[in-house]
């Protein structure tokens, strides 16, 4: 027989007070405390120029729902990382910032990391939302439960690019491409390919003569030799999907043998403002896909507000579609916790698939099936100009991206 | 089809000199000071940056000899960076062993890469062509933009100038001396660390003239360092290190197999310049034209 002497269960009297006194104002505390998210992106190395102003809207979102008085009277705590761009760096910040008690991840500029940090968190018991790898892998063969795309995607995009070809150009019928050697390179040529086939026999009544794309070197200083090859190829239209400081040497070097005067229209995959900004008065005429354009959601409360905030902070009048993919990112979470008070890594990804929530390219819904936003795809056409900013933009189009979207085959390849 | 062909090899000479230019100094500032300068990228790059800056002083393009005279003011700042640095650093890597070496210059490389990004910053940046090199040359068919002839000019100008003074004047010839034995070249009189002076001295000064010279070339970023510095390295290995005249041979055949490989096998780009390098190496390991000359 347990024989318990009084004086031992004062003791346990005295613990279980204790116990209860501590306990009432830690449950409080776990309710009030804020909820921790965790940047996760390229802040220097070549991408830094895309994962600043990526950090820029996600902070700014951060800022304005605290403001506000945050979600369910709970603040929200920003963590940042940075990757470098490099998979291993990337999935060891992750694993920082999941050890830090950051179980929401956002950010990631480059595929090549989103699909890394991708492969740990169901181990780790976190979400990541991704504002602009474009891999499809993401949400087809390498897709888990975990995983979130705010953005747009290669087969919405540049399908979304190919329809607003045939439609404007439909005597442009022959085509080629000037794409990096590797993954983003071959899955936009892919999508762009696939458009021209499924959208020019539909608008313009032709089948499109396709040549083989010429593959480029990535981090080049000299891209003419790939230029001569562009050059002898019979293709009319052009579409190039060379990111960054590679593209603008190219459009540089490619520029005095009249390229953009043989080879037109130029259609650049994603390089938003970056090449104009650069280049100014000597960008080339071309259409450009972007992620967000100010100019084409004036009114949107989220759009005008963050081109101000943007403006106001940076002076940079034409942001780059990073910033309001950052901002989305934290909205999204947002939009879940809203629903998932408790802030659990299963209650949100339950309360994100399917969630419609407000961004500054008007109302995105993430799929359930397979974790991809339905978004608009932005194209515009620039030119250089002799003005302030050294450029301008000619037209923009906005293109729903339901009626691009592939079918959600998650843990299957694109159904092409 | 003859276009064609003279397109590719002349876009080979391009590439070509323009690599020869980042790889002269490399090869000088091996040659005498058997320092494998991990940081001359950065130094190319701050050149450029530097003649962005000075173009963007005035209205943008500039003319021919206006540009000529800011890449030599670009030479001589970068110049007169390589004399710090070689009062502050290298002087003190002569007698250490070489690993010591290449952690110090890959660490001046770190550092001009967060200069560059702090005075700069981290966004992408052009620099316009000199008015008048804007546009193209057409011959038939055959089509080569002005800015491009500039390079292979400026490469083979630079070749012709540092081979007078190695090969023709009093001091080149006492340079080569202290390469080949400092030892004697002191016993002799020599002041040799004069000498180690001038030769990290004119090595960055070649540097800043290169990242002037192809500052129109390519894009600007902080990242631009490593663009050309791999492609030097392979340059200056294959010619034979310390070899000025076996970079400008090896230069051009390098810049010739890759030009024909890339646009005859498109399948492999940029694949054909580390194949014909590893070959080259596997039969002349010592490089097309070995020892200082």
């Amino acid at each position: 027989m347990v024989q318990i002497s009084r004086r031992k269960v004062l003791h346990l009297m005295g613990a279980g007070v204790a116990t209860s006194a501590l306990s009432a104002p830690m449950y409080a505390r776990a309710q009030s405390a804020p909820y921790k998210m965790g940047f996760v992106s390229a802040l220097s190395g070549p991408a830094e120029a895309l994962g600043r102003p990526m950090l820029f809207g996600a902070q700014l979102a951060v800022d304005e729902i605290n403001a506000a008085g945050g979600i369910n009277g709970r603040s929200i705590e920003l963590h940042v990382r940075d990757t470098k761009a490099k998979p291993d760096t990337g999935t060891v910040a992750a694993r920082e910032l999941i050890g830090e008690g950051c179980n929401m991840l956002l950010g990631c500029v480059s595929s090549s990391v989103a699909l890394a940090i991708n492969g740990i968190l169901k181990q780790e018991n976190a979400t990541l939302i991704t504002a602009a790898a474009h891999s499809l892998r993401l949400t087809h063969e390498d897709f888990n439960r975990h995983y979130f795309r705010v953005t747009d995607n290669p087969y919405m995009r540049q399908r979304a690019q190919a329809k607003l070809m045939a439609e404007l150009y439909p005597d442009v019928t022959s085509w080629g491409g000037l794409i990096p050697d590797h993954e983003y390179g071959r899955s936009t040529w892919e999508a762009y390919r696939h458009g021209l086939n499924t959208f020019y026999p539909e608008l313009a009544g032709v089948q499109p003569t396709i040549s083989d794309p010429i593959l480029t070197q990535y981090g080049g200083s000299d891209y003419r030799n790939y230029i001569a090859s562009a050059l002898r190829d019979p293709a009319v239209g052009f579409f190039s999907s060379l990111y960054g400081g590679d593209a603008i040497s190219l459009f540089q070097q490619a520029k005095p043998y009249g390229f953009f005067q043989k080879k037109a229209p130029f259609m650049d995959s994603a390089n938003e403002f970056i090449a104009a900004r650069a280049m100014k008065q000597e960008l080339p005429e071309m259409w450009v896909g972007s992620h967000w354009y100010f100019g084409a959601f004036k009114g949107n409360e989220i759009s005008d507000r963050l081109y101000n905030k943007y403006q106001e902070e940076t002076g940079n009048k034409h942001p780059d579609g990073f910033v309001s993919e950052g901002h989305a990112t934290v909205m999204a979470y947002a939009g879940a916790l809203a629903k998932a008070p408790e802030g659990s890594t299963e209650e949100v990804i339950s309360a994100l698939e399917g969630l419609t929530f407000e961004t500054a390219t008007g109302s995105r819904t993430l799929r359930a099936e397979d974790h991809q936003a339905i978004k608009p795809v932005i194209i515009y056409r620039l030119r250089g100009a002799d003005n302030d900013a050294g450029f301008e933009i000619m037209e923009y189009r906005v293109i729903d991206g339901a009626e691009t979207i592939e079918d959600a085959t998650p843990g299957q390849p694109v159904n092409w | 089809m003859l276009a064609d062909f003279l397109l590719i090899a002349m876009n080979g000479l391009v590439w070509a000199m323009a690599i020869f230019l980042v790889a002269s100094g490399l090869t000088l500032v091996f040659g005498i000071l058997h320092i494998l300068n991990f940081s001359h990228g950065g130094f190319v790059m701050i050149g450029a940056y530097l003649a962005y800056s000075i173009m963007n002083l005035g209205s943008g393009a500039v003319g021919i000899v206006a540009f000529l005279g800011l890449a030599l003011a670009c030479a001589v700042t970068v110049g007169a960076m390589g004399f710090v640095i070689d009062r502050v650093v290298f002087k003190r890597l002569k007698d250490v062993d070489d690993s010591y070496s290449l952690i110090a210059t890959y660490a001046i490389l770190l550092l001009s890469e967060g200069a560059v990004k702090t005075i700069w910053g981290p966004n992408f940046l052009s620099v316009y062509p000199p008015k008048g090199l804007g546009g193209a040359v057409f011959l038939g068919d055959f089509i080569m933009p002005a800015y491009a002839l500039f390079v292979i000019g400026a490469g083979i100008a630079v070749f012709l100038v540092l081979d007078f003074w190695l090969q023709r004047t009093a001091s080149g010839k006492i340079m080569k001396s202290v390469a080949l034995d400092p030892w004697m070249a002191s016993l002799l009189g020599i002041n040799i660390n004069l000498i180690f002076t001038v030769a990290v001295v004119a090595g960055f000064a070649l540097a800043g003239l290169a990242g002037g010279v192809l500052a129109p070339n390519q894009s600007l970023s902080p990242m631009m360092g490593g663009t050309y510095i791999i492609q030097a390295f392979g340059v200056i290995i294959v010619g034979g290190i310390g070899n000025v005249r076996g970079a400008f041979l090896a230069a051009i055949l390098l810049g010739l197999i890759d030009a024909f490989g890339t646009v005859y096998v498109p399948s492999l780009p940029g694949v054909f310049f580390f194949v014909a390098v590893a070959v080259i190496i596997l039969f002349r390991p010592q490089g097309l034209l070995s020892g200082v000359r």
